[in-house]
């Protein structure tokens, strides 16, 4: 006799309920939501930042307006497009960062990244500055420093149009950091780096598995716009 | 489950820079979905080692991106989406087991779970062992459907695969689980 229809039925009847979690689990799981949730709101300061932005990390939140203020910059570099009418969308109180915003001019990239700290916690603070909070950050790690480092010269290489020297720095960081903190940042600029070859179809891939690998990400609608545009100059 | 992790986090600057709205929102969506997430890891397929850690993960993202949430429609297919990028992502790293014997997920406290009768118990290990049997594809869109009853549509968006290929895919997987199951119990055995 071979199981068919409702044989299978009956037992994905049973595989189908829920059962209780085990109460070690259970309470394991919630001591470490709240030391994650009670770090997390340590971390803010009340009316820091926008509404919209009150549940993201602050670290990522700091990394990835970076990131996306420098590949709007590159864009600008590679395709020479300007559109000086332009203000960041990040910077709007309760709107999210959102990359359905076009390729913003040097200038909007620059502002746009002004208030990312800078990289060595030594760094003087700016006058008029809010005073230091009572709780302290976590120093960075040092390796994120070294993430920054090879995607700093990552970032400067593709500004100066030398993609194996960009590409080279970018299989560095993923040989040394596969998935380091710094890795959406890496695979967004791979994608750019590869429409910026002029190999549309690699990039066309990379970003679908970006957009596989970091679903949420804010560099998505950024790199679909910038590959629409490469497809575009191409065409033309 | 009544339980509230309401109290969990309740230090003075939780307060003042997370509204209690938000608060009690996560809360909720934290005691009713926490049996079905811890599930839904387990039907994916991670070990018993890792559930905890995929879990925290799980409600962690779902905490960050509560805002983007479309209230209008169901926390569970959200959750699901969630859970099976976490489960991905871990895949993917290589850092986990997968692939274990069924009976290793089911822990003793599972066991002496006092809604889980026999049968069931017997029912649920058997499906399990007849799960490991899927390719990966096959196994994530027949847990997604046919156990957290997530429609196909909305799969579209989680498995990132157009909808007559994720039809496709459940067909088939339909028919290898059934293949599964009937050489586990040996052609004989009914639940």
């Amino acid at each position: 006799m071979t199981l068919r229809g409702s044989d299978v039925e009956k037992y994905l009847q049973h595989a189908r309920r829920v059962p209780s979690a085990p109460a070690e689990l259970r309470a394991r799981v919630d001591a470490r939501m709240k030391a994650s949730l009670a770090a997390t709101a340590s971390t803010e300061t009340p009316g820091s930042r926008p509404g919209a932005f009150r549940v993201l990390r602050s670290s990522t939140l700091v990394v990835g307006a970076a990131c996306l203020a420098l590949l709007c910059g590159l864009l600008v570099v590679g395709r020479n497009s300007v559109s000086p009418s332009r203000v960041p969308q990040c910077e709007k109180p309760g709107k999210r960062a959102s990359a359905s915003s076009d390729v913003a001019n040097p200038v909007d990239a620059a502002s746009f990244a002004e208030p990312v700290p800078a990289p060595t916690p030594s760094a003087p603070r700016a006058l008029g500055r809010r005073p230091r909070r009572d709780v302290p950050r976590a120093a960075p790690s040092p390796s994120l420093g070294e993430e920054r480092e090879l995607l700093a010269r990552a970032r400067a290489s593709l500004a100066r149009g030398e993609l194996s020297d960009a590409d080279r720095t970018l299989a560095q960081h993923a040989l040394r950091f596969d998935r380091g903190a710094l890795a959406e940042e890496r695979e967004a600029l791979r994608v750019h780096a590869a429409a910026m070859g002029g190999d549309l179809d690699a990039a066309a891939t990379l970003l679908r598995t970006f957009e596989r690998r970091f679903p949420e990400s804010v560099f998505t609608p950024t790199l679909r716009d910038a590959l629409n545009r490469y497809r575009g100059a191409t065409t033309q | 489950m009544t339980r509230s992790i309401q109290s969990l986090w309740v230090p003075a600057a939780a307060i003042e820079s997370t509204p209690d709205k938000q608060r009690a929102e996560f809360a909720e969506i934290y005691d009713q979905h926490f049996d079905f997430v811890l599930e839904t890891v387990r039907r994916l397929g991670c070990a018993v080692s890792d559930r905890e850690d995929l879990v925290h993960e799980v409600f962690l993202r779902a905490h960050t991106s509560l805002g983007k949430f479309d209230a209008t429609r169901a926390m569970r297919p959200w959750l699901f989406g969630i859970a099976f990028r976490v489960v991905s992502e871990q895949r993917r790293s290589g850092r986990n087991r997968f692939e274990v014997a069924a009976r290793e997920w089911e822990s003793a406290s599972e066991r002496a779970s006092p809604e889980s009768d026999a049968i069931a118990q017997d029912a649920r290990a058997k499906v399990d062992l007849a799960l490991q049997r899927l390719s990966v594809e096959q196994r994530e869109v027949f847990v997604a459907h046919e156990l957290c009853e997530v429609p196909v549509s909305d799969l579209v968006e989680v498995l990132h695969a157009p909808l007559n290929t994720l039809y496709s895919r459940l067909r088939l997987a339909r028919a290898a689980f059934a293949d599964a199951l009937d050489d586990i119990l040996g052609r004989k055995e009914e639940p």
